[in-house]
This record gives structure tokens, sequence and C-alpha cells, in this order.
């Protein structure tokens, strides 16, 4: 894994008003990467992905992409590098999807072959000579990926991609942005409010909420949280919390339960006897399983839906 | 229009600019408005040839009077504000601003496509003049005067370009700024009436064109200072704008 | 009833009502500089005169007042792409009357706000005797007459074409024929022409004498069939606009 880091936010902050958006985030992607921005409708998402843009401006806080810092100087140097596609795709709908592309590819400089190969990875190549007023909405979205991917950047920034997709689209979107990394040497953030969908895209993943970033590591690392727990329902918690502590286990309280790590059956039976050794009444043992849902929506708050 | 170095990025914003106009016949209005006004003053003119007795002046009197002052300007309205809708419909502005351009090239794009068509219009009115005045029976040569109508008209119209593409890119509505250009112009006949026509942007055409007044004797350094003022400052204005906008959240 | 109370929540911080008054008060500024300093013999007439340059004006502006009122009103749907939406809730017939009267009651306030200005304006001056109450009324019915043919037009224009463009030129295009016709004749039966064929109140100007004389007008049956029109143009474009309307897919 390449610990060099393509995108740093430092303490980045936004506000409208007197609203603050987006919160002293320190958004870490690694180069690479395919870095799942999550959280919930509203929760800052597309505003911090904006700014890594230039769409909008901190109102604390700094960017530095590709080791340099964002700013009016480094506007276009940045913007040759990346791609993206923010919220809903762009479009000039009197246009065909060949003539929009075509738009693109002037702006950025990119070579005409571009056109085709990007058509073909997002399977418009049929209906390229289509004018894309009559697009379905996945076929715009797939086009604003399109768009994003000419020129081959760096960096792939896609707000929602999977917006408007039929299930087969979602799974095909899918599919793509995974292999955008070791194929095209892509790196990519992908936002969603959808934890599943980030699950089975992104190695690396962030999650926001309220405008701050409250977890952010690899994916594998958010799947050890899940792990299963034993938990302990005793006469005396905190005599019993006392003595595990003792043998080297930590336990956390929760409510009237004690929340152990997953442990071997000869230490349950052993810790078992050392309890009612110091007579204290064992009424529950259960083994918890804590889902990913589970720890999502323990970061992100319950009230707010996915 | 062949822009040479497509390397350029003010080249390639153009060329941009270019390829979104295809497929809409906008430039049509640019052809039909200058006709009607041709045809019926030209009808005027011959029903009352024993009054204008001025030949070419007359009738350039009759083709001027109305399109300089209410319908040039409305329709340089029309055609800024349909540049500018390109991007405020359907999310562009998220493209636009993240095309890898410096914002003045992109803004220097859009001004470059209506100074073009502005430049055209005003060809064909002097070619519909011309045209009309021969089928008139006109025999005088054609007067050369109208070599200095038609290069302040369109120094004065390049001027309302830069004011109504300002308007069109920091309103969203398409109709609003097509409003302002109309109240523009009518104003701008109250203002030239006053003989302030050279310090207001609206007047600059009608007043470079030496609309309904053809023997207009126009204060040449003038007019041209304050258009150029007029354009400068509302180019600085738009990019100023540009640099300080923002997407804000849906 | 509803309908029109959703119609009015939709344009809501969209400054319509603003945007009116703008332009309403381009007009009233005309009115003012046109009638300051009245001399005897404008005083003696001035409510008669009032009756002659107020189709004038109202030929000049609303064609374009009314398209920029009826795109509003239909860009909105453009832009949200509700049309869809919006006919699951409502039969397109309702959703079209109100827009419709959305857009009347607009007029109906412009053309009032018209009126007491002109009331204003000539009490203030101290025009002789009082304003013809019928003649006024006449009037007044009859400029909302003619917007509500304009703007049924533009409306219908505006909801067909989803470039905004395409409207914008033919209403300007059509203000220009209204406006050169109304040089020409005295009365026309296109759309635009309708403010002429309105006017109950002529001018005469005798060259020789430089006097201005207001007279009602003698309506000829050629000129009171264009009168007509305007009726016609409403029945037809309402029809029309009902039946596009209806048909809307998309």
């Amino acid at each position: 894994m390449p610990t060099q880091n393509l995108v740093e936010t430092h303490n980045l902050t936004k506000e409208y008003g007197k609203v603050r958006c987006v919160n002293s985030v320190n958004m870490q992607v690694a180069s690479g990467a395919v870095y799942g921005f999550l959280g919930p409708n509203g929760a800052g998402k597309s505003t911090t992905l904006k700014m890594i843009l230039g769409l909008a401006k901190p109102t604390a806080g700094d960017i530095t992409l590709f080791d340099a810092p964002v700013n009016e100087k480094n506007r276009i140097k940045l913007l040759k590098q990346t791609g993206s596609l923010i919220e809903s795709p762009s479009y000039y709908g009197h246009l065909t999807g060949e003539e929009n592309l075509q738009i693109i590819q002037t702006l950025k400089g990119c070579s005409e072959k571009d056109i085709d190969k990007v058509l073909k990875i997002v399977r418009l190549h049929e209906a390229r000579k289509k004018l894309v007023n009559h697009y379905s909405l996945g076929m715009k979205q797939r086009l604003g990926l399109a768009a994003a991917l000419l020129g081959f950047p760096k960096l792939l920034i896609l707000d929602e991609p999977t917006n408007g997709l039929d299930p087969a689209g979602i799974q095909e979107m899918r599919e793509l942005i995974c292999t955008l990394p070791s194929k095209y040497g892509i790196t990519v953030i992908v936002s969603s409010h959808l934890l599943s969908e980030i699950d089975q895209m992104a190695d690396h993943v962030g999650i926001i909420r309220k405008g701050e970033l409250v977890y952010q590591n690899t994916l594998e690392s958010l799947h050890s949280h899940a792990k299963q727990q034993i938990a302990l329902r005793v006469s005396h918690t905190a005599i019993a919390l006392d003595l595990l502590r003792q043998d080297g286990i930590t336990a956390a309280q929760e409510e009237d339960f004690l929340l152990l790590p997953m442990l071997e059956d000869d230490k349950i039976a052993f810790l078992c006897r050392q309890l009612v050794a110091q007579n204290i009444s064992l009424y529950r043992i259960e083994k918890r399983e804590k889902s990913l849902e589970d720890i999502f929506l323990s970061l992100t708050g319950k009230e707010s839906s996915l | 229009m062949k822009i040479k170095n497509r390397n350029t990025s003010y080249g390639k914003a153009v060329q941009a600019e270019r390829l979104k106009l295809r497929r809409s016949p906008v430039w049509l209005a640019f052809i039909v408005l200058p006709m009607i006004s041709a045809f019926f003053g030209t009808f005027n003119y011959l029903l009352n040839i024993e009054l204008l007795k001025s030949e070419w002046f007359s009738l350039w009197t009759q083709h001027s009077l109305f399109l300089c002052y209410f319908f040039m300007p409305a329709l340089i309205g029309t055609y800024c504000s349909y540049l500018w809708r390109l991007e405020h419909t359907h999310h562009n502005w998220n493209s636009f601003l993240t095309a890898p351009i410096p914002l003045s090239s992109l803004y220097f794009g859009k001004l470059t496509q209506a100074a073009f068509m502005t430049i055209l219009g005003n060809l064909w009115i002097f070619f519909l003049y011309y045209v009309c005045g021969r089928l008139s029976g006109l025999n005088s040569p054609f007067p050369k005067e109208a070599a200095g109508w038609f290069f302040f008209g369109t120094v004065g119209a390049i001027a309302i370009c830069c004011v109504q593409l300002f308007f069109s890119m920091i309103i969203r509505s398409f109709a609003i700024p097509i409003g302002i250009a109309m109240a523009g112009g009518i104003f701008g006949l109250l203002i030239t009436n006053k003989g302030m026509g050279l310090c207001y942007p609206y007047s600059l055409y009608s007043v470079g064109m030496r609309a309904n007044n053809p023997n207009l004797e126009l204060h040449a350094s003038t007019h041209l200072i304050n258009s150029l003022t007029y354009i400068f400052l509302f180019t600085a204005l738009s990019i100023f704008w540009l640099r300080k906008h923002e997407i804000s959240a849906n | 009833m509803i309908t029109l109370r959703v119609e009015f929540q939709k344009i809501k911080r969209k400054k319509i009502g603003l945007t009116m008054c703008a332009l309403m008060s381009i007009q009233f500024a005309w009115l003012f500089w046109a009638t300051r300093r009245p001399d005897e013999t404008e005083l003696l007439q001035g409510w008669l005169a009032h009756l002659q340059t107020q189709p004038l004006l109202c030929a000049i502006m609303m064609p374009t007042v009314m398209s920029v009122l009826a795109s509003r009103l239909a860009d909105i749907e453009h832009k949200g792409n509700t049309y869809k939406q919006l006919k699951t809730l409502r039969t397109a017939g309702a959703l079209y009357r109100a827009k419709v009267f959305c857009g009347f009651l607009f007029i109906l306030s412009m053309t009032a706000a018209d009126f007491l200005f002109l009331l204003l304006l000539g009490y203030g001056h101290g025009y002789a005797g009082n304003p013809n109450p019928k003649a006024y009324l006449s009037s007044f019915i009859l400029q909302i007459a003619c917007c509500l043919s304009l703007y049924l037009l533009q409306l219908d224009l505006s909801m067909l074409f989803f470039n905004q463009m395409i409207p914008m030129v033919i209403g300007l295009c059509g203000s220009m024929l209204g406006v050169i016709l109304m040089f020409l004749k005295t009365y026309s039966f296109l759309p635009w022409g309708g403010f002429l064929s309105s006017a109950l109140v002529m001018m005469d100007w005798n060259p020789d004498t430089r006097v201005i004389n207001y007279y009602y007008r003698d309506f000829s049956p050629v000129e009171l069939s264009a009168l007509a029109m305007v009726a016609v143009w409403i029945v037809v474009f309402y029809t029309a606009g009902r039946i596009l309307f209806t048909r809307k897919e998309s």
C-alpha cells in the first residue's frame, strides 16, 4: 500500500452564514486508494469535495493536492490532473454525448482518442450520436463519469456517482470504480450515503457526520471493529470490572452489561469461576455481534437516517 | 471562425464555446430582426420619398431608427443570456469551473462569441442597407460615412455585450437580463435626447450607428474611450465575480 | 384556486414582481419625461394626449415585458423539469389555467399602476378638466386585453420550447413589427398590433403651424375588426396553449 497522500486537508472548515457545514476536517487520501467518503445526506460531503476542487472556498484550514496547496495560483495545474463528477452530471442537452465530450476534451486539451476510450469504458459508444436530452438519467450519469475520465487524470472525485442508476448500473459503476486504480493508476474519492456501497468499492473510508470527520482509516480496520464481543451481566459490576482488569482484560461498561473482547472458551470458564469465587452472581453471558451497519450508525448517529 | 492556435487556453475556450452552440440556430435571430427593420424601413422610405430627400441618408434613418434604439440592445441581451443559460442549466457550472482553463479565458470565450455574433449582425445590417438602397433605385455612390457608422456602432455594441454578459452571468434567469437590455435601450433614448448618449453604455451603439441622425458629428475619441471604459469595467467585474463565485450546496 | 396559490408559491423569491416594477418604472420615467413642463396647449389637451401616448409606449415595451413575464413563469418548470411531477398532481388544464391567471393578475396590477400613474401625472401637472371616465375605463380594459393576448402567445411559446431564446426572439421580432407598423398604418391584425388598433385617441400634427391636435378616433369598419382581432387572438392563444399543454409529454 503506497503511503504517500494524494489529498490532505488540514482543519478544513466551511461556514455558510452561521451554519458550519464542514468542521475541522483532516482528510487523508492515500495515492492509489479508492477512498469512500461516507455520511448521511447533508453531512457536508459535497461541500468538502467542492472545496477540494476549488468550487467553494474554505472558511478556514487548507488543502493539499499532489503536494501543492489548493489556491488561485495552482488552480489550473491541479485541475488538469483531476476529474470530477459533483452532485448531478453536467451536460448540454441539445448536443450529442460525443459532442459533450468534445467540449470537455477541448478544454482539458487531451487527446481526441480519449473520447473513444472513455465512451467504451462507460459503455456509451452506441449512444454517442444521441442527443443527451434523450438519455436516461443513468446514461447521463455515465456520460458524466466519461467526462470525468477524459485525459485519465491522477485523481477522480465522484460525488454520489450511483445516484439515479438502476441496480445493474450501480453494480457496473462499482466494478468500474474498483478497477480504476489498478488499470489506469487513478486515485478515486467516491462519496455515498450508503455503507454497503462503500463497502464494495472502497479500500479506505472516511465517515463524516454533521460536518465532522468521525472516522478515517482503512476499510479493513472498520471491519475489525465489527468483531464479536462477550457481554456479561453480573450482580456487582464495579467489582467485576476491577477483577477483569487484574486479569489483563479490557472491558467496557455499557448500561448493565460489561463488554469484553471475544475470548477463548477456557478463558471464559476461568473468569466465571473467579467471579463466583468472589461471591458475584452471574446473570447472563451473551455473545454479541456488532455489524458494520451498527458501527456506522453509532458513528453517524441513529437520528440521521441513511 | 477558425481558431488557429487551439493550444492556448483562450483558443480552447473559444473552441469550446463554438462547440456548445452547435445545433442551436440562435444566429437566425441576428438575420431575421434586421431584415424586418430593413424591409419596412425601405417600404416607408419609398412611401414618403417626397418628404425624405436625402437619398442614402434618408434611407438610413428609416433602417436604423427602431433597430438601433430598442431591438439590437435587446437582441444582444438575448444572445448573452443564451450563452450563459448554457451554464445555468443542467449543473454546467460545476464542469465549467473545473475546466483547467483560467477563468479569464473562459470569460473571453463567451465575449468572443457574443462580439463575433454582434459584428456579423452589424455587417448584415449594412449589407441590407446597401441592397435595399440599390433596389430602391438609389444610384448615387454608397455613403463612405457608413464605414464610420459601422465601426463606432460595433464598438458600442461590444460595450453592450460586456454589460449584458455580466448581468446574464450573475442572474440565473434567462428573461430578466433581456428586460434590463430593453429597459436600458429605452432609457438610452431619453439619455441620448439629453445629449448624454456617450456616457451611457446602451446608447453607445445607437449613437455610434448615427441611428436616425446620419448627420450627427460624433465626438469620436469620447465615444471610443467611453466604450472601451465600459468594456474594460464590465470585463473586470465579470472576471472578479467568477473568481469569487462559489457553487453553493445544492 | 389551490393550483393558483401553488403557482404563486413557486415564484416566491423569483422576484418577478420586482422585475415587473423595474420595467414599469422605466415606462413611468419616460411618461414623466415626455410630459415635463407642459405648455398651455398641452395642459389643455393633457388628458386626451395620455390616451394617445399610452398605447404607443405599450406597443414598444409590453411585448418584451410580456415575454419576460411568460418566460419567467414557464422557465421554472423547464429548469426544475417539473412538468411530469405537476401533471401527476393536477390536471393539465387546471395547471395551464393557473399559469394564465397568475399572469393575468400581474397584468391587472401593472395596468392599474399604469393608469394610477397617468392620473397622478395629470392632476400633478394640473391638466384642464377631468379625464373622461368612459374613455379611460375603455382604454384600461383594452390595455389589459392587449397585454393578455401577448402574454398568452408568449406563455405558449415559452412552454413549447425549452430553449427560451426562441420565444424571446419571436417576441422581439413581433414587437419590432408592431412598432414599425404603427408608423405605417393606424391598425394591424398582428397580435403585436393590438395596442395600436386599440388607441382611442389619435394625433394630428400640422407641420406648418407646428400645432398638435388630439381627437377621439372614429373607428372605421376595418379598424374595428382589427380591434376585434385582439379578442380573437386571446381565444386562439388560450385554446392553443391548453391543447399544447395537455398534450405535452415531458
